[in-house]
């Protein structure tokens, strides 16, 4: 091959790659940044939308406060160690909202060791059921059944 | 000269009336835009023509039913704060209008929706004080008297109703028989089943009717039992005890969901209640649904 034709091939080489690469950071942070939007919204009766805060009681909420004490620690490491590890493969299939991770760091975080550890089992034993009952939501890209902290503190009373 | 000036005048006058009747026009026009769009469920679209119709008719006296239009859109749209805050601000400038009444009555349907049911109490109590003679306040002192009802209030409830009953009040919808329906409806006892699963793991979730959580605690806190037992038969101590704890927290959590499962049930119950009486009786809340906020737009009487 001539040295004009192979500066030829590797301009449009390095062209292209350079295009994909720009193109790639264009269309990952402007895809992020609708995905993230949280306006213009709609509520359509199909799939109704389910914000954090938003629409949920005041002591219905989904983050977790960073907990206190040894037992909520080690708890929270341990779900943590969790999320990051083995999590990152089967979290994304959880059909419930909050998937059941999170759910246990915000029943611990909230209520202590002790009660967090038992909704966490309580949550383990009525995952499959509450699909029957529990209204489901859209979260981002697909359907989740909602099954707030919340509405499983056994000793709770309404206002 | 004297023609190009009449031709001016002419021009000018006509100018000024296009444009003040395209000006109306695009305010009620607008409007009616926001109207459209909040039938067809697009909200958002539908504030954003509400908002510009406020911008561009500064002073205009239908300015507290549009801004009535706009909570509702929020509380369609299921934002409750921002559709609290407009029914507040609309209630506190035009309190005794007909939007001022509206909004309080929005403001008790906001907070239903959150089940925040005293505060729900509390709104439809100072709109029956404060507007005795409103022709929904028949409707508004059903959904009280029912709201009572979901606080367990049966006796508050059932006083309610029988001084509407002493004062000759007949337009409350919910009777002493549906009082009656919801003393004998059909309540699970969340004791019973925590009991019950204390004794046999799994056996509170089925009295309760959750036959799959009962299989699982049943079949998931035998298998834990067996291992503890094996492997102290075995002399594995260690493995015996992180076991022995792993089955603690089953058996625990069992009862737990036991307890959890049956107030499901008992809410389920009323949930299921409250939608037969308000199938029964046609009952909306706020009593219009919402559907029938006031018209903004009318015959325009400027061409």
């Amino acid at each position: 091959m001539k040295n004009g034709a192979r500066m030829r091939l590797l301009r449009a080489a390095f062209g292209s790659v350079r295009s994909s690469v720009v193109g790639g950071a264009f269309f990952w942070i402007f895809g992020t940044a609708i995905a993230l939007a949280d306006e213009p919204w709609s509520i359509q009766e199909s799939a109704p939308i389910i914000q954090t805060g938003a629409v949920l009681p005041p002591n219905m909420t989904f983050p977790h406060p960073v907990p206190d004490g040894f037992v909520k620690t080690g708890c929270y490491i341990w779900l943590m160690a969790y999320q990051k590890g083995f999590g990152r493969f089967s979290a994304s299939k959880c059909p419930l909202k909050p998937s059941c991770s999170n759910y246990s760091l915000e029943a611990i975080a909230q209520y202590g060791g002790f009660w967090g550890v038992l909704m966490t089992a309580d949550r383990l034993f009525h995952e499959g059921s509450i699909r029957q009952t529990a209204p489901w939501v859209r979260d981002i890209d697909r359907i989740r059944f909602l099954d707030p902290v919340y509405d499983n503190v056994i000793w709770r009373t309404e206002p | 000269m004297r023609t190009r000036i009449r031709i001016l005048a002419i021009l000018g006058s006509w100018a000024l009336l296009v444009g003040s009747v395209l000006g109306d026009d695009t305010a009620d026009r607008t409007v009616a835009f926001g109207d459209y769009l909040f039938r067809q469920g697009d909200y958002y679209r539908a504030i954003t023509e509400y908002e510009r119709f406020l911008f561009l008719a500064s002073d205009d006296p239908r300015r507290n039913p549009v801004r009535l239009k706009i909570g509702a859109a929020y509380y369609r749209g299921e934002k409750w704060e921002a559709a609290g805050r407009q029914f507040q601000e609309l209630r506190a400038k035009a309190g005794n209008t007909e939007s001022g009444r509206q909004a309080g009555l929005y403001l008790s349907a906001i907070a239903l929706r959150q089940k925040d049911y005293g505060r729900a109490l509390n709104y439809m109590e100072e709109f029956i004080a404060a507007h005795p003679a409103d022709p929904r306040r028949d409707a508004v002192m059903t959904e009280l008297i029912l709201t009572h009802l979901r606080r367990q209030e049966a006796a508050d409830a059932g006083r309610l109703l029988e001084a509407e009953i002493k004062a000759g009040e007949t337009g409350v919808k919910v009777t002493a028989a549906d009082l009656d329906e919801w003393r004998d409806r059909s309540q699970k006892s969340p004791r019973l089943a925590g009991a019950l699963s204390a004794v046999l793991p799994g056996a509170g979730q089925g009295y309760v009717g959750r036959w799959s959580d009962a299989t699982l605690a049943f079949v998931v806190n035998g298998v834990f039992i067996w291992g503890t037992v094996a492997a102290f038969d075995r002399d594995e101590d260690v493995a015996g005890s992180f076991l022995l704890a792993m089955e603690a927290t089953w058996y625990f959590g069992n009862i737990y969901n036991a307890v959890n499962g049956a107030q499901k049930v008992n809410r389920a119950t009323d949930e299921r209640f409250f939608d037969t009486v308000k199938i029964r009786y046609g009952l909306t809340f706020p009593p219009d649904g919402g559907d029938n906020l006031i018209p903004v737009v009318g015959v325009s009487g400027t061409f």
